[in-house]
């Protein structure tokens, strides 16, 4: 019967759904994390009976046709990247973009990798690096001796240093644009890499046009809302059972015809 | 064979055919603007091929046609810029793949790499004059109001081809959420109620579709039982016929 097999297809889409829903809730508090979907498309159709035919002498023509489809697919699963809240830590390396854009860090290889997630700190040659030690595009050192780092909505990173009153210039930390930031590659550790799909980096100054501004002592939070998460959840969860429901329905009618004799 | 006989087995094979559509309703439960199906049964009268006196006809059943809820599935907030609900019920936007054309009700739409208005699958969207919607990559959010015309600050882009067909529900579905026209014209359809950061779901409506899956379920082993029972009845006949003599 085609039916188990339909149903079968439906149980996996669910099944993926579930999977990336659970993926969302893990990283409800990952900084800069943006949620993810999953969309369905059908299968293709069988044309049992083709519309526009005639169905008798007196030139009755079927309208509709009958077709049947034989199950769901997943369609593509992907990020939606709306802006998270900020939330203030008062930390003065971590940095939220406020719109549009990518912090750029400097993979070990000597490749870029991009990053919404901004808890920076100091590493012990004094650049700004990333939680794992990478270091900040385009590399900025912090003095030893500077007491206080401002780092202002355009990206501008200033030092005072002791001893002095004028603030000093160290860098400007930029971010960069896509055309298709959902098309970015994934890597885990909330790093992203520029892929075919996403089009080539695009660097820029914040709070130029079409580039988000940099908020100093705040963190992007991650854009899963929990509400919404759980209700997927629960309409996942139903639609797999009655997908099973149709397994065991057809099943049933299998037997039936089995005991025919 | 006895006439009940085949009754059955054709009740069977109907029955069959109506699970197979409500297996794909609910496989298709979260599918993008997908529209439920069911079929249409139609009485196929036929005289016993042996009739001696005052033949009664046979009717068979036999499936016609299958019915499609046209009607617009509820809409889903997502967040999502590019994602597209269509509010009224026959409009469908315009794609192009490998040179075809297809038309879709499914707007999550995104941007390739050429800054280019496509599907989730690659396919690109077309506006009302058959051509592609390109974006400025620099120009910011895109704004899309309720008759589809997209804006880019004070920047048009274009508007998005959207058709309306005279039958929608004698489209062809192709899968992937694409249909054809068949032999349908296309015309353009001026209120298409668009809604942008939306996308509309799935109208099967899982309660009908269980219901009825318990209805195909009965109506099967009853002409099951028909079958059997029809059966049970020859053996007897030909038991008693067969000690009379």
């Amino acid at each position: 019967m085609r039916s188990l097999n339909t149903a079968a297809t439906g149980m996996l889409a669910q099944q993926l759904n579930v999977e990336v829903i659970s993926n969302n809730i893990a990283n409800m508090n990952t900084t800069g994390f943006k949620r993810q979907r999953a969309e369905f498309q059908d299968l293709l159709y069988m044309n049992v009976e083709r519309m526009g035919v005639t169905s008798s002498d007196g030139g009755t023509i079927v309208p509709t046709g009958v077709q049947v489809g034989v199950g769901v697919k997943a369609g593509s699963v992907y990020r939606i990247t709306e802006q998270g809240n900020v939330a203030q830590t008062a930390n003065r390396y971590d940095l939220a973009i406020q719109g549009e854009g990518y912090f750029v860090i400097q993979n070990p290889d000597g490749t870029n990798a991009y990053t919404r997630a901004g808890n920076f700190s100091v590493g012990p040659d004094g650049q700004i690096v990333t939680e794992d030690g990478y270091v900040v595009s385009p590399g900025i050192a912090v003095p030893e001796e500077a007491i206080d780092v401002t780092i202002n909505a355009v990206g501008g990173v200033q030092a005072r240093i002791a001893g002095q009153v004028e603030y000093q210039d160290l860098g400007q930390i930029d971010l960069a644009r896509f055309i298709n930031p959902a098309g970015l590659d994934a890597i885990g550790d909330n790093l992203f890499l520029e892929s075919p799909a996403s089009g080539p980096a695009n660097l820029g100054t914040p709070g130029a046009v079409g580039f988000g501004t940099v908020l100093q002592g705040f963190l992007e939070t991650s854009n899963v809302n929990a509400v919404n998460e759980i209700s997927d959840l629960i309409l996942a969860q139903r639609a797999y059972e009655m997908n099973s429901k149709v397994i065991t329905t057809s099943d049933e009618m299998l037997g039936v015809t089995s005991q025919l004799r | 064979m006895d006439n009940a006989t085949l009754i059955g087995l054709n009740a069977q094979q109907s029955l069959r055919r109506r699970m197979d559509l409500v297996a794909n309703n609910l496989a298709n439960m979260n599918t993008t603007a997908f529209k439920a199906e069911v079929a249409l049964n139609e009485l196929a009268v036929e005289r016993p091929s042996e009739a001696i006196d005052e033949p009664n006809d046979i009717r068979f059943t036999r499936i016609d046609a299958v019915q499609r809820d046209m009607r617009t599935g509820s809409l889903k907030l997502t967040g999502n810029p590019l994602d597209l609900a269509l509010e009224e019920a026959n409009a469908f936007f315009t794609v192009q793949a490998g040179g075809d054309t297809f038309y879709t009700r499914d707007g999550s739409f995104a941007m390739d790499d050429l800054s280019r208005l496509v599907t989730r699958e690659g396919q690109v969207v077309l506006d009302n004059a058959g051509n592609e919607i390109v974006f400025d990559p620099e120009g910011g959010p895109a704004q899309i109001s309720e008759n589809g015309v997209i804006r880019q600050g004070q920047l048009d882009i274009g508007q998005l081809g959207i058709v309306s067909f005279d039958v929608p529900a004698a489209l062809e579905k192709v899968g992937d959420n694409l249909w054809t026209p068949g032999d349908q014209q296309a015309a353009e359809q001026l209120t298409p109620k668009v809604r942008q950061g939306m996308l509309e779901n799935s109208n099967v409506n899982a309660i009908i579709e269980m219901t009825r899956m318990i209805e195909i379920s009965r109506a099967y082993t009853s002409a099951s039982r028909l079958v059997k029972d029809t059966d049970e009845l020859r053996k007897n006949a030909i038991s008693t016929l067969g000690k009379s003599q």
